[in-house]
């Protein structure tokens, strides 16, 4: 088949203004498609050539974003990595994630989940304050050590795992698979001190604990970075914390150098 | 229209297991054969000895193995056993989840799903009637 | 209690219903080794263990499920006292079934 070949694809879209509608409704587009066009391509195309009022949310284009996450076909895909042949079926039901509030059409409110996000205080917690406002080093990290949150570092965010677990389908409080990924990345990196400051977000009636391993968000993860994993290890970690009393926190070693000098120059205002 | 705006799943998303891995049907299956336990262990509780018998019993012995099984193989999982380390990502992904130990689990619980249903019938049926 | 700690309670338990529930089967079912394990002091033993295990790991699982249902951090809280109470009840129960049952009033 060469490139240029086009087909024409039938394209059924969920439309819905909360603002001004009562119930969504399934709006169906023809469009020309050849081996390369991916879901976005032609969405953008309806938008251009067909029906203006669409509304989409995208970035990069390329999986980086994660942005156009969306449910293709009934299950949750990135829009601009899945090209629509790829698919093999004549008519593509495109529908905006489930289990967000929906702004219009295909875009979905990621607030409540930022929010979520928050409270799992997603970034490096130390506790020697003197050596961060004037570093003298640098913290030593063996490749093993960093094997160990490197997968689960490589998430974008794009919240296609929560849209997928059955668990968050009923329970609009669980903290879902992306949030507890984020965590466990911040507990199993070898620099973090704040394992105890998040267990009590994490150890919560809504927390780790709801999740009953689906593996419905490894399965979607447009990244490989398997949220499903994260969270078994994660309760391993609080098993751990629980049972026998070890913490995951660990000392890392710092590497005195020499070269680095000066302090930081904080804003004024700050302390 | 809230309904409509929040575009929740409900309980309609557990049953929605085309499309994904075969982990949700098991996680489904095994919540179901929970309830059914619980409903039969409140009467077999209430009514000392009491016991469905026949087929209701061949029924019972699939719910108590399918849930006894498979709640073993999710206390290996949900501690962090059998499924693999955590690896660099790179395309094609291979996530330890879905593939490797925690698939042959699944493979021998099934496999050992259906002989113990078989053994357990057998008992139930030709062996207690006599 | 923590969730932590409750949900490891949970698979212990589940792995002492494993125990004691195929015990119970045994001494209920095959004639010659069911009648030695009922005459001996295995049996109340057993049956004990099991149902405090099996009160516990039930009514833990529909704590799981009603809390997954109904959202709210005050409803779970809720959800668990209740799921508590009704625990106790239960386990009171079965505790004056067993006395009846090892003891019986003349």
């Amino acid at each position: 088949m060469s490139v240029d070949k086009e087909i024409e694809v039938r394209f059924k879209i969920f439309r819905f203004n909360p603002k001004i509608e009562f119930a969504p409704s399934w709006q169906e587009y023809k469009v020309k498609v050849n081996r390369s066009t991916t879901v976005l391509d032609a969405l953008l195309k309806i938008k251009e050539e067909q029906d203006p009022t669409l509304a989409i949310r995208y970035s990069c284009r390329q999986a980086v974003c994660g942005s156009c996450g969306m449910m293709i076909n009934d299950k949750q895909m990135l829009a601009c990595f899945t090209r629509v042949l790829e698919l093999g079926s004549d008519v593509i039901k495109v529908a905006p994630l489930k289990n967000y509030r929906i702004i219009k059409d295909l875009v979905t409110d990621f607030n409540e989940l930022f929010q979520k996000e928050k409270q799992v205080k997603p970034y490096i917690i130390r506790h020697d304050l003197e050596e961060l406002l004037s570093p003298t080093g640098t913290y030593k990290q063996t490749e093993d050590e960093l094997l160990r949150y490197i997968q689960f570092a490589d998430c974008i965010e794009c919240g296609m795992c929560n849209s997928a677990c059955p668990v968050s389908a009923t329970d609009p409080l669980y903290l879902g698979p992306m949030i507890l990924n984020r965590a466990y990345r911040f507990i199993s990196d070898p620099r973090d001190l704040g394992f105890e400051q998040r267990l009590k977000v994490i150890d919560s009636e809504h927390g780790c604990w709801r999740c009953h391993f689906a593996a419905s968000c490894s399965a979607v993860c447009p990244k490989g970075v398997d949220p499903a994993k994260a969270i078994q290890l994660l309760r391993r970690a609080l098993v751990k914390k629980a049972i026998l009393g070890i913490s995951s926190s660990k000392k890392v070693e710092l590497i005195p150098m020499e070269h680095i000098k000066g302090k930081l120059e904080l804003p004024r205002g700050w302390r | 229209m809230t309904i409509y705006e929040e575009n929740r799943e409900g309980v309609s998303g557990w049953f929605r297991l085309r499309r994904y891995s075969i982990e949700r049907v098991l996680y489904l299956m095994q919540r179901l054969s929970g309830i059914g336990i619980v409903i039969f262990a409140f009467v077999h509780l209430l009514y000392t000895g009491w016991h469905p018998g026949g087929w209701g019993d061949v029924i019972l012995g699939v719910l108590v193995t399918y849930h006894t099984l498979n709640g073993l193989r999710l206390v290996l999982t949900e501690h962090g056993f059998l499924i693999g380390k955590p690896i660099r990502a790179v395309y094609p992904y291979r996530k330890g989840t879905l593939y490797g130990s925690q698939r042959y689990l699944i493979m021998i619980v099934l496999a050992l799903f259906v002989i113990f249903v078989f053994i357990w019938s057998y008992v139930a049926l030709v062996i207690s009637t006599g | 209690m923590k969730e932590s700690k409750r949900m490891f309670l949970h698979y212990i338990s589940g792995i002492i219903i494993l125990v004691t529930g195929f015990i119970h089967l045994i001494a209920n079912n095959l004639p010659d080794i069911g009648t030695i394990i009922h005459e001996s002091a295995l049996y109340p033993v057993n049956l004990i263990m099991l149902l405090s295990a099996l009160t516990y790991h039930m009514l833990n699982g529909v704590r799981v499920i009603l809390i997954e249902l109904i959202p709210g951090r005050c409803a779970a809280k809720a959800i668990t006292w209740i799921m508590f109470l009704v625990g106790i009840a239960l386990y009171i129960y079965g505790l004056q079934v067993f006395l009846n049952l090892f003891w019986p009033v003349e």
